[in-house]
């Protein structure tokens, strides 16, 4: 890997750079690498156009995205290049989109997952908000539509929200551009580690899967230490998935680890 | 693959425990992620002491699909939206071709030969790529600034996946996937676009489907050639004042002609090459938003119809240079233009076409925009009409509908022809950018093929039977 | 030109013509395939499996009951043997063939792959269940181990076949039945059906005739003369024993007996909610897990939002959102009715 002039603070996370590069991102003028995830049809394109100054086509139907859309915006000095993800309602099925984001997310390691839920519908954007947070530690939860929850006289207390999830929730509006600012803000400080996320973990109800998916993180952790979502990986792994028995096979999933977490500079590796 | 001992024990080991936990792992899980999901939401969010009256949703709602009011609305919004596409296109149409062909055009020319041009350069930049994407944008960028914007907004409101929503019963009847209802909507904009859309369908047989049947939602490219047939043709068979409403009425007729084709080609194919039962359907109907107009016009007018146009113009330069070349080279006297055109003759007349629509069908696969224009100029070229237009390979425009008129009367054209015309746009093969997409979806050279010759096929039977039931008809 | 009645007259013969070179399954291009069919190495094949088969049940294997298996004449049946013999594929014992180490390694490999195809048609094509079966058996000739093992990844290296046969694994491994069958079930035990064979094929129907599913709870199983009587799912059902010893099930510790069938989601009427109970197993794969990923998993509530213009679909909201779902998906969704006037207990 060659050092990167933008990398060389020890103190900012180094991403994945050829991983990244494997998906497709370039990230040679870029600081940090943010996904943006979400259930279909939640204002993800809006939130995207709203956080790059582009004008990606939104229309109001689930699946309007099929291609992937990629822009940058620069906070607080720092230059963000955001990866628009397909949406989908989950991370577990086997569906080509599900499939793409999840690998991003695993396999990409961006800086920070946003996460774009419809303030309106939050126990089933919820589902996939703790899916993500299954795999990866640094997220930020955009709690979207909050017009329209109002016209609805919901009130979401998102502190509570916060603390439950253990990641920073960010109510907005981004289709008049409220709360857009808070989520910049929000952004930059996961991404610069100066907010540290406690995620929210998952209990399996059913005894005898919650016994073999521990069984099986124990191991994993055995061979990895450095692994923090063993438990998840072990799920993935007794469901079968191809991907990630191809990474454990070839030895991919040692690599799979937050450098912040060890806030080893990235020429370290070599 | 390289494996070590270490990953193979990870591996065997959940083997195992695959083998132990059974079928239902899957369940459990995504019952408890549920659970903490409603746990969660719960503590953070209150409900209103009393439900909202959303009376309004509630209401359109139940207006849009509703068993009788769903389907006789669906027609009156296409209706309305074609109607001001035609009526609204008119007059900037004519303004446009003022400023493009009937004064640059002739500045053009001058200038060119004035500084030395010889006059075949000057013909072949001016008379036939300018010309030809002048054309082109006075015919196309009306009608799109405004069917586009429409369109947008329809689209931005949630009115789509309601279509969807009622289209379904009868996409199920014909074996194919209710999404494709939502593919076939994009189709009307750009049937490449409407394929890289049906990634939204699972099922790679139902996304077949809709990939072959898709070419049957007629594309921006070939409303100009409906709108204008119907306008000169079948609007004219009635009074001034209905003529709009006629032409309407008939365009509308063949986009629904096209949507029936959409089914039976679905039922036809779910029944033999892509035999199966239609996968399971779920489709989120999502609140209503209001459309932010300003937003709407800015991404209608830049992603679609200005990137259209675009496309259009680009291919309409080289289209524009093959037509006048092939009208300026000439074999023992007759112009290559003139052969073909003659070679075609005999099978387009069988079909109530002509060898002319027929050339310019194959010139123009690389962009269906151009149809028409290069109609007209081989329609010039072959009847040998004089004074009209600037002579050989000369593409232009005409000012009124009388001379619309004149140039296809001298061609031989009848209100069959025109009829065989519209209903040959909206079945036949797909654009060369749609094949590509096509390709580079399906990534099989077969069904390419079948996607690309299975609508020339079908528009040759049915402009042949169309033609020789009216002969038969007309004979008794 | 040509008179208008010779064209149509030429062109509907054209069409005849046409239809009866390409017609699907009857015409010349279909029959040309399935001759293909009977070919040798298919028919080597063929014999594997059903020395298996006979091995598996106890049963011997002779040169006539392959032949009528097969249904191909009995001189090329007795080719066939010899020149599997000599590839050392089966061998004779005393009066009859049985297979050799290497050859029960083919035949588990081609019973994972026909294995594999029908739960990959199952679950990712549209073929209904009824073709399966014949679809795998062509399947399985024609498929390399290497696109096996591409298809069981894009499964999720499953372990059952939709009919709850497990699937050998690709080393050959393939594991004891799971729970009892029918026949030897404990009067007073509850349990789940894990396993339905669908082989012989007169008898999967006499089971899927009486709607006898995976994944449907059974209770009070009681053996009169040549039948057995249970109560599946709430629903008294009588079996003849030739379909009940093809169908296993396990035995579940704390399940609480089902005294009625349970309404399905189908049977809402606009505005009326029901909790959901569960998912019938006839729900499979994709299907159900994308079901499971909107918010279809126990104890939902869901409520009938409105009706589309032909009735069919129907939109539902499912934890708050309008979901359209057709007939037949709502029809494998076991719910309670709570009625339109229950409001979800805030």
């Amino acid at each position: 890997m060659k050092p990167h002039p933008e990398a060389n603070c020890a103190s900012c996370p180094a991403h994945n750079t050829a991983q990244l590069e494997r998906l497709g991102v370039d990230m040679t003028e870029w600081d940090y690498a943010i996904a943006l995830a979400g259930n279909p049809n939640t204002g993800k394109s809006t939130v995207f156009n709203a956080l790059t100054g582009l004008r990606q086509h939104t229309g109001n139907w689930p699946g309007k995205t099929v291609t992937r859309a990629e822009g940058g915006f620069s906070f607080a000095g720092k230059r963000f290049k955001l990866i628009d993800l397909p949406g989908t309602y989950s991370l577990l099925s086997t569906s080509t989109d599900e499939e793409v984001a999840r690998n991003f997310i695993l396999f990409g390691q961006p800086d920070v997952t946003v996460i774009v839920a419809d303030a309106t519908r939050l126990e089933r954007n919820l589902n996939l908000t703790l899916q993500i947070l299954e795999i990866t530690e640094r997220a930020v939860l955009c709690l979207n539509l909050m017009d329209e929850a109002k016209r609805h006289r919901l009130q979401i207390d998102e502190r509570t929200l916060s603390k439950d999830l253990g990641i920073p929730v960010v109510p907005a509006s981004a289709r008049v551009g409220i709360g857009i600012d808070e989520l910049l803000q929000r952004i930059h400080e996961v991404a610069s580690g100066q907010f540290v996320c406690r995620p929210h973990r998952i209990k399996y109800g059913n005894s005898a899967l919650q016994k073999a998916v521990d069984q099986l993180a124990e191991q994993i952790a055995g061979k990895y230490p450095q692994l923090f979502n063993t438990r998840w990986m072990a799920l993935r792994l007794i469901e079968g998935d191809a991907r990630l028995r191809e990474a454990v096979a070839g030895g991919e999933i040692a690599g799979l680890v937050h450098e912040q977490q060890t806030y080893a500079p990235a020429e370290s590796g070599l | 693959m390289k494996n070590s001992a270490k990953q193979n024990e990870l591996l065997d080991l959940a083997d195992q425990l695959r083998w132990e936990l059974g079928d239902t792992i899957h369940d459990s899980l995504m019952q408890t992620v549920y659970e903490d999901a409603s746990r969660i939401a719960g503590r953070a969010v209150t409900l209103p002491a009393e439900k909202p009256r959303l009376q309004w949703d509630k209401f359109l709602d139940r207006l849009l699909t509703s068993r009788w009011t769903g389907f006789p609305v669906m027609f009156l919004i296409l209706m309305s939206v074609f109607w001001l596409t035609i009526t609204g296109a008119n007059i900037p149409s004519g303004w446009i071709a003022d400023l493009l062909v009937d004064t640059l055009h002739p500045w053009l020319k001058t200038a060119s030969l004035s500084i030395g041009f010889p006059w075949w350069l000057s013909g072949f930049l001016f008379d036939g790529m300018y010309l030809a994407a002048a054309w082109v944008i006075s015919v196309m960028l009306p009608p799109m600034a405004i069917f586009f914007p429409l369109f947008t907004i329809l689209e931005d409101f949630g009115y789509l996946p309601r279509v969807a929503f009622n289209l379904d019963a009868l996409f199920r009847k014909s074996g194919a996937h209710g999404k494709q209802a939502l593919t076939m909507a994009m189709g009307y904009g750009c049937n490449a676009a409407g394929i890289i859309a049906t990634r939204i369908i699972d099922s790679p047989r139902e996304r077949l489907i809709a990939i072959i049947t898709n070419n049957f939602s007629l594309c921006n490219g070939r409303w100009p050639t409906q709108i204008l047939i119907a306008s000169l043709f079948i609007g004219t068979l009635v009074p001034p004042a209905l003529g709009g409403f006629v032409s309407a009425l008939s365009v509308v007729g063949v986009a629904l002609l096209g949507v029936a084709l959409t089914f039976v080609t679905s039922w036809f194919l779910s029944r033999s090459v892509l035999k199966g039962t239609p996968s399971s359907f779920s489709l989120e109907l999502p609140p209503y938003r209001p459309p932010r107009i300003w937003q709407t016009l800015y991404t209608s007018l830049v992603d679609r119809t200005l990137f259209v146009l675009w496309r259009a113009v680009v291919f309409a330069f080289p289209a524009g240079a093959l037509i006048w070349l092939m009208a300026n080279f000439q074999i023992s006297g007759i112009s290559l233009a003139e052969y073909l055109i003659q070679w075609f003759n005999p099978f387009g007349l069988l079909i109530g076409l002509n060898g002319v629509i027929l050339l310019a069908y194959v010139i123009a696969i690389p962009a269906n925009e151009i149809v028409v224009p290069t109609i007209l100029m081989l329609t010039v070229l072959s009847a040998k009409m004089t004074g009209m237009g600037a002579g050989a390979g000369v593409m232009f425009e005409l000012d009124d509908m009388q001379a619309y008129q004149q140039v296809f009367q001298a061609g031989g054209w009848t209100l069959m022809t025109a009829l065989n015309l519209m209903l040959f746009s909206l079945v036949h093969n797909p654009c060369s950018t749609t094949i590509y997409t096509i390709f580079k979806e399906t990534g099989s050279r077969r069904w390419t093929l079948v996607s690309t010759f299975l609508p020339v096929v079908m528009g040759f039977l049915l402009t042949f039977f169309v033609t020789q039931f009216w002969r038969l008809i007309s004979m008794l | 030109m040509i008179h208008p009645f010779y064209a149509l007259l030429i062109a509907v013969f054209f069409l005849i013509g046409t239809f009866f070179v390409f017609s699907p399954g009857k015409g010349l291009l279909g029959r040309i395939q399935r001759y293909k069919r009977i070919q040798d190495h298919i028919c080597r094949e063929d014999i594997l499996k059903h020395l298996y088969e006979n091995e598996r049940q106890d049963k011997k294997s002779s040169l006539h009951s392959m032949a009528g298996a097969l249904n191909i004449s009995t001189e090329r049946t007795a080719d066939l043997i010899q020149e599997l013999q000599h590839t050392g594929l089966i061998q004779l014992q005393n009066d009859h063939y049985i297979l050799s180490a290497e050859g029960r390694d083919y035949a588990l490999k081609m019973i994972r792959i026909h294995r594999l195809y029908e739960l990959y048609l199952s679950e990712q094509t549209g073929v209904p269940e009824a073709a399966w079966h014949t679809h795998a058996e062509i399947a399985e000739h024609e498929i390399t181990p290497e696109q096996a093992e591409a298809i069981s990844d894009q499964l999720g290296n499953p372990r059952y076949d939709p009919h709850g046969d497990p699937i050998p694994s690709a080393d050959g491994f393939l594991p004891p039945n799971r729970g009892l069958w029918l026949t030897d079930w404990p009067e007073n035990e509850i349990g789940r059906i894990i396993q339905i064979e669908d082989e012989p094929v007169n008898v999967y129907n006499i089971i899927r005739e009486k709607d006898i599913q995976l994944g449907i709870q059974i209770e009070q199983v009681r053996r009169e003369q040549e039948y057995l009587k249970l109560i599946a799912n709430g629903r008294k059902v009588t079996l003849p024993l030739i379909a009940a010893g093809n169908i296993r099930a396990e035995v579940l510790k704390q399940a609480a007996p089902i005294t009625d069938p349970p309404a399905r989601l189908r049977d809402l009427q606009s505005g009326e909610q029901g909790v959901v109970i569960a998912l019938s197993q006839n729900l499979r794969g994709s299907e159900r897990r994308r079901l499971m990923d909107l918010g279809v998993t126990p104890g939902t509530i869901i409520r009938n939002e409105l009706v589309s213009a032909f009735g069919d679909p129907v939109a539902y909201n499912i934890r708050g959102a309008a979901i359209a779902l057709r007939h037949t998906q709502a029809n494998l969704i076991y719910v309670k009715k709570l009625g339109a006037e229950y409001e979800a207990a805030s």
